[in-house]
């Protein structure tokens, strides 16, 4: 199915606390590029109400009653496989985040991300990318990447040069860009510059997405 | 038949040294003093006889034996823990009884006879540092009394030796003229005696290898 | 033995049997009562430590269901502000600033509540999981080694979580070790966790003051709500080390 760039991104959230759906809806009202078609409050509501609006995306609390987040999201790719799923987590289930991948989610959102985030993260992911939420913990990037959860499989490997390989090996290491700038003697600009092209051909949004790429794809490892 | 009898009783003392001998290397050496007790026990028995053949008369080693005995017992409670509170309880027991020991069969009396007074303030001594222990344990053990060695253990001393006390007492006041008397009082001792020995067997097979932890107080 | 003699020597008999009846009988009954006082005892230990679990579950899932949500709602509304002035722009950063300070504190405190990987995925995935998080000084090296251990019910899991986190506590606190040991294995039918320290031990006759401050009280209790058996073994000097052994059976 072809996407139509012009339409707005339609959308279903799925959680079951109501002030939080009430919240998003404020925030999504007022942008015009995504509409939010259905709302459901369990997992099995979920399932059904994907099946009969056919939204472009899904956004989808991890725990909730009924079928849990992780079940729906294996339901939703296995009957609608073009329709995309973004996780949403709270603060307390981020072990629950790799198995959302594992499942098929193409990515996932703190529920406390900044606006700016969040439409950046359905953007990413309604273009077919994945998105990782900028304030991942290292914890997280090091579980998510000793899962079973690659989706590069597809992706035709991009190649780096040394220079941009080192970058990479000091992003991992959790070194700003005026640090790297101070040890690989460039200047600042210089390393923004080398960090946008590689994250053009990794698809990376940004650190997090950086970090998982280069493990799963042997470019960096973890002792 | 009274003989052989008295002479089974006396050496049930047999089995608790045999099961001593066994577990010995799996027991916590917090144990170990009433097991070499067990031991002694079993060499005056058998010392005993030899005494008797050449002698007739078994009053210098028992005498001994009592003494080492009382001393190993008291070893036994401190390794118990009995002691922890005070701990000068433990010296001062230990000398009194050696100096009692010494006083009877060396300026009262003599080694020859058999040192009932001694007899009598060694095993009321047991009788009462077991009801310390039995007291003691009541308020630490979390689990039922009897699977504790120590407690199983103590009340067998509480009774064995509250009779010894008895008996030795009938003794010192002349009691064991009438042989009938003294027959059917040695009887029941010797049966209290086996009923012993085969508990402390039992015991000796409950002894854990390392201490359970408790809380001490 | 004339007439006289025989009615002495009854009344000793009869009068050493009667004192044989009351040694026995009062052993059974200290035997009995002690039985009771433990059963009395174990109950209340329970009621106790249920008690602390739910109340912490039930606290963590307020965070979660009550808390969480209403930040995060804050955040959306306050995002969809429409403003034209930048002094507005930074206010509202600032708060949404304050907000994830406020979602990573709720983290930390949910977390230390009832952890939900514990609920999740059990007690060795915890355990990894808050060793390699745990901001531990720098000399002190862990190793944590499990094998064969089966997803348990979550009472025991917590129990189990709990006491091993009161261990590390303790070695921190006060062994002053460079090397903590954690091995939790399945043995026939026993889960055996062993921990042993190379620190500085503690003297168990002077224990009393130092069995409150090392928390020894909560893990017997907690190892009896187990129905587990609890051996420790230290010596000034000699390092310290706990072996826990919690009985097992599949078949629930």
């Amino acid at each position: 199915m072809t996407k139509d760039l012009y339409a707005p991104v339609r959308i279903v959230l799925a959680d079951d606390h109501e002030m939080f759906r009430e919240g998003f809806k404020s925030l999504i009202k007022k942008q015009t590029g995504i509409e939010l078609v259905g709302e459901a409050e369990d997992g099995l509501e979920l399932v059904k109400i994907t099946g009969e609006l056919l939204p472009d995306l899904v956004l989808t609390d991890i725990q909730m009653p009924g079928i849990s987040g992780i079940e729906a999201t294996r339901k939703i790719i296995a009957l609608h496989p073009h329709i995309f799923v973004i996780a949403l987590t709270m603060f307390d289930d981020e072990h629950l985040i790799v198995d959302m991948l594992e499942s098929g989610a193409r990515g996932y959102l703190l529920k406390n991300a900044h606006k700016n985030e969040v439409f950046e993260a359905i953007k990413t992911v309604y273009r077919g990318d994945t998105y990782y939420c900028r304030d991942t913990s290292a914890k997280l990037i090091h579980l998510i990447a000793k899962s079973r959860y690659n989706p590069y499989k597809e992706i035709s490997k991009a190649s780096f040069n040394q220079k941009e390989i080192e970058i990479i090996h000091l992003i991992c290491g959790e070194y700003s860009n005026k640090e790297i700038a101070v040890k690989l003697n460039l200047s600042v600009r210089t390393i923004e510059g080398y960090r946008e092209r590689i994250q053009e051909k990794m698809k990376a949004r940004n650190a997090a997405g950086i970090v998982v790429y280069a493990i799963k794809n042997g470019i960096y490892k973890i002792n | 038949m009274g003989f052989t009898l008295d002479l089974i009783l006396s050496f049930s003392i047999v089995i608790p040294a045999i099961m001593g001998w066994t577990r010995f290397s799996r027991v916590h050496p917090a144990y170990y003093p009433i097991i070499f007790c067990i031991w002694l026990g079993l060499a005056n028995e058998l010392s005993s006889l030899w005494f008797i053949h050449l002698f007739h008369s078994n009053a210098i080693n028992s005498n001994i034996y009592v003494l080492l005995e009382s001393m190993i017992l008291c070893w036994q409670f401190q390794r118990w823990g009995l002691f922890t509170r005070y701990k000068w309880i433990y010296p001062v027991l230990m000398g009194i009884l050696f100096a009692a020991w010494l006083t009877e069969n060396f300026i009262i009396s003599s080694i020859h006879l058999f040192s009932s007074w001694f007899r009598i303030l060694y095993a009321f001594i047991v009788v009462l540092l077991s009801i310390s222990l039995v007291n003691y344990q009541i308020v630490r053990e979390r689990r039922g009394m009897l699977r504790n060695p120590e407690t199983v253990i103590s009340l067998v001393f509480i009774v064995y030796y509250t009779y010894k006390v008895l008996v030795e007492t009938f003794w010192v006041y002349g009691l064991n003229e009438n042989s009938n008397f003294r027959t059917h009082i040695y009887l029941i001792l010797g049966f209290i005696n086996l009923i012993s020995n085969l508990i402390y067997a039992l015991a000796i097979l409950w002894m854990p290898t390392k201490p359970r932890f408790i809380l001490p107080y | 033995m004339d007439a006289h003699q025989t009615s002495v020597y009854t009344t000793i008999l009869i009068s050493s049997f009667i004192i044989g009846i009351i040694i026995l009988y009062f052993i059974i009954s200290i035997i009995y009562h002690h039985r009771r006082s433990l059963t009395l005892y174990k109950l209340s230990i329970e009621a106790e430590i249920t008690t602390l679990e739910k109340e912490r579950s039930r606290m963590a899932a307020d965070l979660h269901d009550e808390l969480g949500p209403l930040l995060s709602a804050i955040k959306f509304r306050v995002g969809s502000l429409d403003t034209n002035s930048p002094e507005d722009e930074q206010t509202i950063e600032k708060v949404n600033e304050h907000i994830d300070t406020m979602v990573q504190r709720m983290r930390e405190i949910s977390n230390d509540l009832l952890p939900n990987i514990l609920v999740h995925k059990g007690v060795v995935v915890a355990l990894d999981d808050y060793i390699n998080n745990l901001s531990k000084p720098a000399s002190l090296e862990i190793l944590f080694a499990h094998q064969d251990i089966p997803f348990l019910p979550q009472e025991s899991a917590v129990h189990i979580y709990r006491m091993v986190l009161e261990i590390i506590h303790n070695t921190i606190k006060h062994a002053h070790a460079s090397v903590l040991k954690i091995e939790f294995r399945r043995v026939e039918d026993k889960l055996v966790l062993h921990t042993m320290d190379n620190g500085q031990g503690f003297d168990y006759e002077l224990t009393t003051r130092e069995a409150k401050r090392l928390g020894l009280h909560n893990l017997l209790s907690r190892s009896e709500m187990l129905s587990a058996s609890l051996f420790a073994e230290s010596g000034r000097g000699k390092g310290t080390s706990y072996i826990i052994e919690i009985p097992y059976n599949p078949s629930v």
